[in-house]
């Protein structure tokens, strides 16, 4: 279970420096190497810390502690193939640990980040019907069961394309350089975690890292089913490469924008789910 | 060890990442052996693998500096 984690760490990390090399390579730039993350973890772990005079310190440091919990809850939850549900709540729970990095910073681009995170929920909480379309084919929201239903009856991808777009979208928003990525803005510095430097930065990335393994990771067993370990991680890193290439050549809209257009995928997945008779 | 004055804060955060460290491979012996349930190891890990993580860094490079005050803007 231990190494499942280090797993999730070092190849969360892998891939998120896979992300910056194909958005650096789309957009003619040579771009960091892959492990360019896992240099800056290292990096970061080694630099001298301490917490700002500004700063409320017991949020400042447990926000980092239990910004890497929940995420290791999660990796657990998807290893044990429990309900999806723990996982979206724990989706949830990374916004309010956003909002908390940026309140104790004391700093006003912390709390502007930390304020367009709570605007960013409110529009992805409703993508949320994606996961009453998998209820409705596979009668289950345990990981486990609709892994099995896939094995029988193919992939949901294929099966419901809707919900795989909506949860597509979720990911992408929590993606850096994502058009959705608004808490992290350049007008906001580095935006929640503009004020978490050193080993506090080292343990973001760390959770960061839990993160991007634990949802893509999750999407492709929700909406591919059973894989074995060599399918899996080519799907992985084809999963990643079409999200970096959104990433690539599409601006960071305007935080009303970016709203907007989540607000209308939930509406058209709230039709769908009409389609299919959930909502009389 | 880096070379320089060990201060406080490097010796608390040394003893938390070594008993954190410590019940993580025992929680680990333990699961392997049967002997700690899958729940309560995953519990245990939860728990112990933040602060271990960032126990090792502030280790490593903890200062016992005061704060300074963010940049707040021009």
């Amino acid at each position: 279970m231990i190494e499942a984690l280090f797993a999730a760490v070092l190849g969360g990390l892998l891939l998120l420096g896979l992300h910056r090399k194909v958005i650096a390579r789309v957009q003619q730039r040579p771009g960091p190497p892959v492990w360019q993350e896992v240099l800056h973890t290292l990096k970061f772990s080694f630099k001298s810390t301490w917490v700002p005079e500004t700063a409320s310190p017991g949020l400042f440091v447990g926000i980092v502690l239990v910004a890497i919990g929940i995420w290791t809850a999660a990796l657990a939850v998807v290893l044990a193939g429990g309900s999806i549900l723990i996982i979206f709540g724990v989706y949830m729970l990374h916004k309010i640990v956003e909002h908390g990095f940026g309140l104790s910073s004391g700093s006003p681009y912390g709390k502007f980040g930390a304020v367009r995170s709570v605007i960013s929920a409110a529009s992805e909480i409703p993508l949320f019907v994606s996961v009453a379309a998998i209820a409705v084919f596979t009668g289950s929201l345990a990981i486990s069961d609709i892994v099995a239903y896939q094995a029988v009856n193919g992939p949901l991808l294929i099966i419901a394309p809707p919900a795989a777009f909506a949860m597509y979208l979720v990911i992408l928003s929590k993606m850096p350089f994502s058009p959705f990525a608004i808490v992290e803005g350049k007008e906001l510095v580095s935006g929640y975690k503009t004020e978490h430097f050193g080993v506090w930065r080292a343990g973001l990335e760390v959770a960061n890292a839990i993160k991007t393994s634990v949802l893509l990771g999750l999407f492709l067993l929700l909406f591919l089913g059973p894989l074995s370990p060599f399918a899996f991680v080519v799907a992985i890193v084809i999963l990643l490469v079409s999200l970096s290439f959104v990433c690539a050549v599409t601006p960071m809209l305007a935080p009303f924008d970016s709203v907007t257009i989540q607000a209308l995928v939930t509406v058209v997945m709230l039709g769908y789910l009409v389609l299919l008779g959930v909502i009389p | 060890m880096m070379a320089g004055k060990v201060t406080g804060l490097q010796q608390g955060a040394g003893r938390i990442f070594v008993v954190s460290a410590l019940f993580l491979i025992a929680g680990t012996f333990l699961w392997a052996i049967q002997v700690l349930p899958v729940i309560w190891y995953w519990a245990e890990v939860i728990i112990l693998f933040p602060p271990c993580c960032l126990s090792l860094g502030l280790w490593w490079m903890a200062r016992g500096r005061r704060g300074d005050v963010p940049f707040v803007g021009y």
